[in-house]
């Protein structure tokens, strides 16, 4: 009996042992579940950060405080809710916005990592960009009226004159016409020497766009960091930034509009011949004298 | 046969080397003046003939010996680039003749200003073995078109002797 009585004190130790280490094993499982929860990202700057590093008892006493108001919700949601009620509204915007938001301030210059997703996810189309220009040279005969017969062409063709002196003409014509604007003018005469270029400037055209894009967008951002200057100084500063930005988008739109231009009207210049050529002197020459009393300079002297 | 029949064959013989000697005293082409223009003499020895009308249009012929040979389109070529790329002429038209005697030719118009006046010049080559001929016509614009029959009159009756 003794031993008996000896024996069953230990059991119901035992038991009652286990029956409490199962009710702590089921609190502690609830409690480590909300500590993942709680170490899960957490804003910067946000209330919630110090509670997120905290030790497992700390969450579990707010999950004691929480737990018979709601039930337990799905764990990214538990952080947010339990922060988003001290979070600043514009750190908020900044948690949910698929890009960072610049902190407001005066001395904050918006980062060009901040700008570059968003232009990269605009897709520009690509479309070749060239510059048609041509030189010709042709011997001079009724200069005045090859001339006016040169600038009618460009302008039936949509074109305008550019440029015009006593022997030379630069026209610029539609660039669908350019074909049509130099065939045209070698069925005035004889053309001497042709030169015809095309520049292809698409590298450059999708470069300053997309630099204008971004000065742009820039701007926009740092006019609205002028609204928010606090003083004098801020204010000073962002305007400087933004004269400054404002003069480079100025240059990047002219640059790009004098390319669009170029490329829109192609560029012809045709040089008439001076009278006299015989100075200049070509490499080749026949060996025969009767060829170079051709003319009517010889003709025409009558004795 | 006496000394005096030897004798008159030596000259006889004599007389006929000078002749083909000097080309028979005459041009190895035959032209006709056309209507309104007057033949001139004594002219440049470049030049085998020479007319002008009273407007100044003139109408010269060069007869060239014919050495080196070369075909027609070579001395075409030559005469174009001559004109086009020394003589800063330029090359209206060309077109192929011929004359009324057969003859195939090629005609190069060129047109220059000169002194602010449009000048036509209007060159047309005959190739044979032994000859190159030029038929040259010069003027203004406006009496070179007014003429331009009386030219083309010149190019279909030139031929040969």
């Amino acid at each position: 009996m003794r031993t008996r009585n000896w024996a069953w004190p230990p059991l119901v130790w035992v038991l009652s042992l286990f029956v409490m280490v199962w009710a702590a094993m089921a609190t502690a499982c609830g409690g480590a579940k909300y500590a993942e929860a709680a170490h899960a990202p957490a804003a910067p700057g946000m209330p919630g950060q110090a509670y997120a590093a905290s030790d497992d008892g700390y969450a579990m006493r707010e999950e004691a405080e929480y737990a018979p108001e709601a039930p337990a919700p799905p764990a990214e949601e538990p952080v947010m809710e339990a922060t988003g009620s001290a979070m600043p509204a514009p750190a908020k915007m900044a948690q949910n916005a698929p890009q960072p938001e610049p902190a407001p301030g005066p001395t904050t210059k918006p980062s060009d990592k901040a700008s570059e997703p968003t232009v990269a996810s605009d897709a520009i189309p690509i479309q070749q960009v060239l510059i048609y220009t041509a030189q010709l040279s042709m011997a001079v005969f009724q200069v005045d009226k090859s001339l006016g017969e040169v600038e009618t062409l460009a302008r039936n063709l949509g074109g305008f004159l550019s440029h015009r002196t006593d022997t030379q003409i630069t026209i610029r014509v539609p660039a669908a016409q350019f074909d049509e604007a130099l065939k045209g003018i070698a069925g005035m005469g004889d053309v001497l020497t042709r030169n015809v270029q095309v520049e292809d400037v698409t590298e450059e055209y999708l470069d300053v766009t997309l630099r204008l894009k971004n000065a742009r967008q820039v701007r926009e951002r740092i006019a609205q960091l002028l609204a928010n200057a606090k003083n004098v100084e801020e204010s000073l500063e962002v305007e400087r930034e933004l004269h400054r930005l404002s003069a480079e988008i100025e240059r990047l739109e002219g640059r790009l509009k004098y390319l669009s231009n170029k490329a829109q009207y192609s560029t012809i210049t045709v040089t008439f011949r001076p009278e006299q050529v015989d100075d200049v002197r070509p490499a080749f020459q026949l060996p025969f004298p009767w060829l170079r009393e051709l003319g009517l300079g010889r003709l025409m002297n009558l004795r | 046969m006496t000394r005096n029949s030897l004798r008159m064959r030596y000259l006889v013989w004599l007389g006929a080397i000078v002749l083909v000697a000097t080309g028979c005293g005459g041009s190895a082409f035959f032209t006709a003046t056309p209507p309104g223009f007057v033949e001139l003499e004594d002219q440049e020895p470049d030049y085998q003939y020479r007319a002008t009308s009273a407007d100044g249009v003139v109408v010269a012929i060069r007869e060239i010996e014919h050495e080196p040979k070369g075909d027609k389109e070579f001395w075409v070529q030559a005469i174009r680039n001559r004109m086009r790329e020394r003589a800063g002429y330029a090359l209206l038209a060309t077109q192929p003749v011929k004359t009324k005697s057969g003859m195939e030719g090629t005609q190069l118009q060129f047109g220059h200003d000169e002194k602010g006046q449009s000048m036509l010049y209007t060159l047309t080559i005959f190739v044979t073995e032994d000859h190159i001929f030029l038929l040259e016509f010069g003027g203004t614009k406006e009496e070179m078109t007014r003429q331009a029959a009386h030219l083309a009159w010149v190019v279909e009756n030139f031929r040969m002797a």
